[in-house]
């Protein structure tokens, strides 16, 4: 949305989704306590929390499944709905599908719904992959299928906003890479997305924003830094330390590099870049690495911190 | 909507194979069970067994117009196999997790219960259309009066009917909403018709003789089954009532109502699991 402000037209990111102290209680247990958040359009954003923080009871509440014991919700504040539903396409604890019908049948029953045309199920299951095996039932489908015909079937009425709850859970990693593959297409299209997870790594890669979850608060939230995002940080130690870091700071893929407490040099590198071909460079270059170790993501460090202080 | 709605239940129950094997085995036993009358009547002829004088194939059974009553009654009975194969097909959307999916995808939860009810309306309107069919067809072949008003008499039982199997079904329906598992939903609705009930009638006329006659003619299962009353003894020159009573009508539509309303709090009101 542009607005004119004295003459300039600035860029304002338009509010998606409004919550207000949004509260679940089961038989006095506070699942969900007085949570507030708001979520900009076209933002990607990761709601991360251990097991049993309140993370899908939160997700249930905004799709209406779970009735929320206080607070409330306002999806598309600006333009509202009477049947937001309609316009978010979602996953809620793992694909819901008849397991005697094909996954093409499936996805007529949900087009139904929906109020789409049957074409568009030739549409989505193009986009996940999934049109060579439409006939087969959805009990004979592998986790990584019914996972994919799950956000088939999400993307079916072309949804202003996409809630995936755990949508890499339990799968191997090729259905780990083609799911998150998957969610950063979608993201590059503009959509809103709303990743519940706790691959830290996952949010890390792919969200634009993040809040963390602890039974039931949110206890904190923000963007997602872009360093955070595009680098890995390596711990490194050799015989010529210096020449390394003169190694690192003349290259275009290195920054951050800094001696650590304990003597290795820690460097950020560019995720494009695999370790091993870092590795590699640095031998080309006459380096020969005694240590090289991959520290956890800074966004792993910082959710861990977030829950000690807590 | 009714039609997306319609179409929707059909969508998930054409496929379902021990959804069309019940269908197939409740047709088949409705037909068998409405025509085995005479079939039952002819055996005990043979066994050379009367009824007050009166050969048992003599039992104008199935002439107009007692013929309506008749196969009324024992027509009711045969509806508990649609209300299993409702509960198969409410069962399967909680064990598969389809109602918490489909409201995800914008059905509404009234939606969901519109369409339930709509099943529960074809499937009285296939029991009543066979029993209609088959009393049509014994009644013409059988009657030596087909005048239209002997055809027509007793014809109030066909709708009764109607509305007792749509009492019988929604009462599996909210059982399977509240349970929402489908065999020990079978199983409850079997236990409650079948034991459960008449126990507690039995308790209550034990303990308060006819003083509490109208709770247990208010018992649900009672209610629902006790609209249309036994007709078979007037071949035994018994009194029957070849009349519904409206006392009797009344309880079955307030737990048509009731079941309604139980059903649509539980959908709308509590969490989608």
């Amino acid at each position: 949305m542009k607005i004119n402000f004295h003459g300039y037209k600035l860029n304002i990111l338009e509010e998606i989704l409004h919550i207000n102290k949004l509260s679940k209680h089961f038989s006095g247990f506070k699942a969900v306590d007085q949570l507030s958040l708001s979520i900009k359009k076209g933002s990607v954003f990761g709601l991360l929390g251990p097991n049993g923080s309140g993370k899908s009871t939160t997700l249930g509440m905004l799709l209406g499944v779970i009735k929320p014991s206080g607070g409330d919700f306002k999806w598309f504040p600006r333009n509202p709905h009477s049947n937001p539903n309609l316009k978010i396409g979602a996953i809620l604890d793992g694909p819901s599908f008849y397991d005697f019908l094909s996954g093409r049948q499936n996805l007529a029953i949900c087009a139904l719904i929906k109020k789409v045309p049957e074409r568009k199920i030739d549409e989505v299951l193009q986009q996940v992959n999934l049109k060579e095996r439409q006939h087969e039932k959805f009990k004979n489908y592998s986790l990584g299928m019914k996972q994919r015909l799950a956000i088939a079937n999400a993307l079916l009425a072309d949804p202003e906003v996409l809630i995936l709850d755990e949508p890499t859970n339990g799968l191997d990693p090729e259905g780990i890479a083609d799911i998150r593959s998957l969610i950063i297409a979608i993201s590059q299209s503009g959509k809103t997305i709303l990743l519940a997870s706790h691959l830290l790594d996952e949010v890390q890669k792919v969200c634009t924003d993040y809040g963390v979850l602890k039974k039931g608060r949110i206890i904190h939230s923000g963007p997602i830094g872009e360093t955070q995002k595009h680098y890995n940080t390596l711990m490194l130690n050799c015989n010529e330390l210096s020449i390394l870091q003169s190694i690192c700071e003349e290259s275009d893929f290195c920054q951050n590099i800094s001696f650590s407490p304990n003597g290795l040099l820690s460097v950020q590198v560019d995720d494009k870049l695999s370790v091993h071909d870092f590795h590699t460079y640095l031998i080309g270059r006459g380096i020969t690495l005694t240590h090289l170790q991959e520290v956890s993501y800074q966004l792993e460090e910082e959710f861990i911190r977030l829950l000690k202080e807590q | 909507m009714n039609t997306k709605i319609l179409q929707l239940e059909w969508l998930k129950i054409k496929h379902k194979r021990s959804f069309q094997i019940l269908l197939l085995i409740y047709l088949i036993s409705l037909v068998t069970v409405l025509f085995s009358g005479q079939w039952l009547l002819a055996a005990l002829d043979r066994l050379s067994i009367d009824f007050e004088g009166y050969r048992p194939s003599m039992l104008p059974i199935y002439e107009f117009p007692d013929i309506w009553h008749n196969i009324s009654y024992v027509a009711y009975y045969l509806a508990f196999i649609p209300a299993i194969m409702l509960i198969i097909s409410m069962g399967m959307e909680y064990e598969n997790d389809t109602l918490k999916q489909h409201i995800i995808d914008g059905l509404k939860p009234t939606e969901f219960l519109m369409s339930k009810l709509w099943l529960i309306i074809c499937f009285a309107t296939i029991h009543l259309s066979v029993v209609f069919l088959v009393g049509m067809t014994m009644g013409l072949n059988q009657s030596y009066d087909r005048s239209i008003s002997a055809i027509f008499k007793y014809f109030e039982f066909l709708p009764v009917l109607f509305f007792q199997v749509v009492g019988m079904l929604l009462f599996v329906c909210t059982l399977t909403l509240f349970i929402k598992k489908t065999g020990l939903s079978i199983l409850i609705f079997i236990l409650y018709f079948i034991i459960i009930e008449p126990i507690i009638s039995g308790v209550l006329f034990v303990l308060a003789g006819d003083n509490l006659a109208i709770i247990r003619q208010m018992l649900p299962a009672r209610a629902i089954s006790e609209v249309i009353s036994f007709p078979f003894g007037r071949y035994v020159f018994r009194e029957v009532l070849d009349y519904i009573p409206i006392s009797r009508l009344i309880s079955l539509f307030f737990w048509i109502f009731t079941f309604c309303t139980l059903s649509y709090i539980k959908l709308s009101r509590s969490d989608i699991k």
